[in-house]
């Protein structure tokens, strides 16, 4: 394959695989490397991509493993997905504690009172626009249980906003 | 997983036909104080080429041979003990008595299992020194004149 | 879109179940100026929550990315990517040659059914030997050396053959003393007979 068609086929995807490395490593200059790194691997791999079945999900992969190194290797700790990404037990934090942040938004902020797991997902479905098998890639969870996840951070965000912009009429 | 079906084949394959041998092994190796001492055919292949002087004949015989049981007992309670659970070759018709000879202390009894008229498929020898019992099975495909080479090569 | 039909949409949404197409119609229907009064509140929640996709890339990525996969395959030469590229064609011709890459995707659900399946197999053939062979499985070379094993046959088989050979030696002598007694008859008949 000639970088034509390489560029082509895979350039396309650096947008997505920009956002996942931002989400993942909360930094526009090391998502920025990330992004850059990939490509040389993909460049390196490419013809092997070609035979996949999904090539854009094994990018997807690629990217998000190269991070967690990075994560990992910056903690200096051999910390796993799931120990980094951990989910504390279901609560949201009261409004008292939001840190207001003057660059966050509202809405940013009450995301961030989400337990991580659900602040990930959250944010890889409605800010990433991730695809429910792209955030099984990425998070190493099951389809069900990111449903689960998802639906438990919408109603936490829901209750959240309610609390903020109360109403007249109570709402439970 | 698959090394643990691996590792049952391999030993089924090692073990050869031992069905004959596993009723013996069975009776006396759940036992406590008896030493039990197992070859197989593909060890007995395996072993260095017995040509030396004398032991020629035994080499033959072991190469018709699928597998040697050897039971000892570890002390007397267990020679009783061993003693008393042989009246399974005795009352097993299958089991055909073949040579018993008495020597002051010694007793020794030889069974053998017929496969066919010519065939034995097992010989089993069994010592009662008093203090000390042993069981020897020989499974495998000898005929009576394998047997009596066996005793002729002892003459020399 | 019928009000029925957002409502049963919206209860799916928060269970999450919904696809990003769906959610993409919701977010349509948010923005329109159809929204009745009751989903006015779930409206301003859309809007500010989940309106989707934030367009944050650095808008220089793109190019710097294009310059970065020249400047790869510019340092290949030319000669070696060409017949790397030959090579290549020859063996990951995917419509000639077996494909030696494929990324099977595995998520939790056929893991979880390649575990079952495996299990049951498993267990299946443990029994199936186990129901033909029962404790034969017990039954292993004490020895694993050739030569101790060599030696312990050598006495068994040594054991064996002295034995048989008491036995036999026994049976040569009875033989001939029958021998004797019979040739010992034979002559007393004949002396008999004479008379």
């Amino acid at each position: 394959m000639d970088a034509e068609t390489f560029k082509q086929r895979y350039i396309p995807l650096h947008k997505k695989l920009f956002r996942v490395a931002f989400r993942l490593l909360e930094d526009s200059s090391d998502a920025e490397d990330a992004v850059q790194e990939t490509y040389v691997k993909l460049w390196e791999k490419r013809n092997e991509l070609e035979i996949l079945r999904n090539p854009e999900s094994f990018c997807i992969v690629m990217i998000r493993n190269l991070c967690m190194d990075m994560l990992r290797s910056a903690r200096n700790r051999t910390d796993s997905f799931e120990t980094v990404f951990k989910d504390k037990p279901d609560e949201t934090s009261l409004i008292g504690d939001i840190e207001t942040k003057e660059s966050l938004t509202i809405i940013e902020q009450l995301v961030r009172t989400l337990p991580e797991q659900q602040q990930l997902v959250f944010n890889l479905r409605h800010r990433d626009d991730c695809s429910l098998e792209e955030i099984e890639e990425i998070t190493g969870l099951s389809a069900v249980n990111i449903r689960v996840i998802l639906s438990r951070g919408r109603k936490n965000i829901k209750e959240q906003y309610n609390l903020i912009y109360c109403n007249e009429t109570y709402r439970y | 997983m698959k090394t643990r079906i691996l590792l049952l084949t391999l030993l089924i394959f090692i073990s050869g036909n031992c069905l004959a041998q596993k009723k013996l092994f069975d009776h006396f190796s759940d036992m406590d104080g008896v030493t039990s001492v197992y070859i197989s055919k593909t060890m007995l292949q395996m072993m260095p080429n017995m040509n030396i002087q004398g032991d020629l004949d035994i080499g033959n015989f072991a190469g018709k041979l699928d597998g040697i049981l050897i039971l000892t007992s570890e002390s007397e309670n267990v020679s009783k003990m061993m003693r008393s659970e042989t009246s399974y070759f005795h009352n097993n018709p299958d089991y055909e008595i073949l040579m018993k000879v008495k020597d002051e202390e010694t007793n020794v009894n030889f069974y053998i299992k017929k496969k066919t008229n010519n065939l034995i498929g097992e010989l089993v020898m069994l010592v009662d020194d008093k203090s000390e019992y042993v069981i020897i099975q020989m499974v495998g495909n000898m005929t009576m004149e394998d047997i009596q080479k066996l005793t002729k090569s002892m003459n020399h | 879109m019928k009000h029925i039909d957002i409502n049963r949409l919206l209860n799916e949404f928060y269970e999450g179940k919904t696809n990003l197409e769906q959610e993409k119609e919701l977010l349509k229907f948010f923005k329109s100026d159809e929204v009745p009064e009751d989903l006015l509140e779930e409206q301003a929640i859309f809007l500010s929550c989940f309106k989707g996709e934030e367009n944050n890339v650095p808008t220089d990525l793109q190019t710097s990315l294009e310059t970065l996969i020249d400047n790869l395959a510019r340092k290949e030469s030319p000669v070696i990517s060409q017949s790397q590229e030959n090579i290549v064609q020859r063996t990951l011709n995917p419509k000639t040659a077996p494909p030696k890459f494929k990324i099977i995707k595995i998520d939790s659900m056929s893991l979880r059914f390649s575990a079952i399946a495996a299990s049951i197999i498993l267990i299946f053939t443990i029994s199936l030997f186990a129901y033909r062979y029962n404790d034969s499985n017990k039954l292993a070379d004490t020895y694993t050396n050739p030569n101790d094993a060599y030696l312990e046959t050598k006495r068994a088989l040594t054991l064996v053959a002295q034995n048989l050979n008491t036995g036999f030696s026994q049976l040569e002598e009875a033989q001939a003393d029958i021998g004797k007694a019979n040739q010992i008859m034979n002559k007393q008949l004949k002396k008999i007979s004479k008379r």
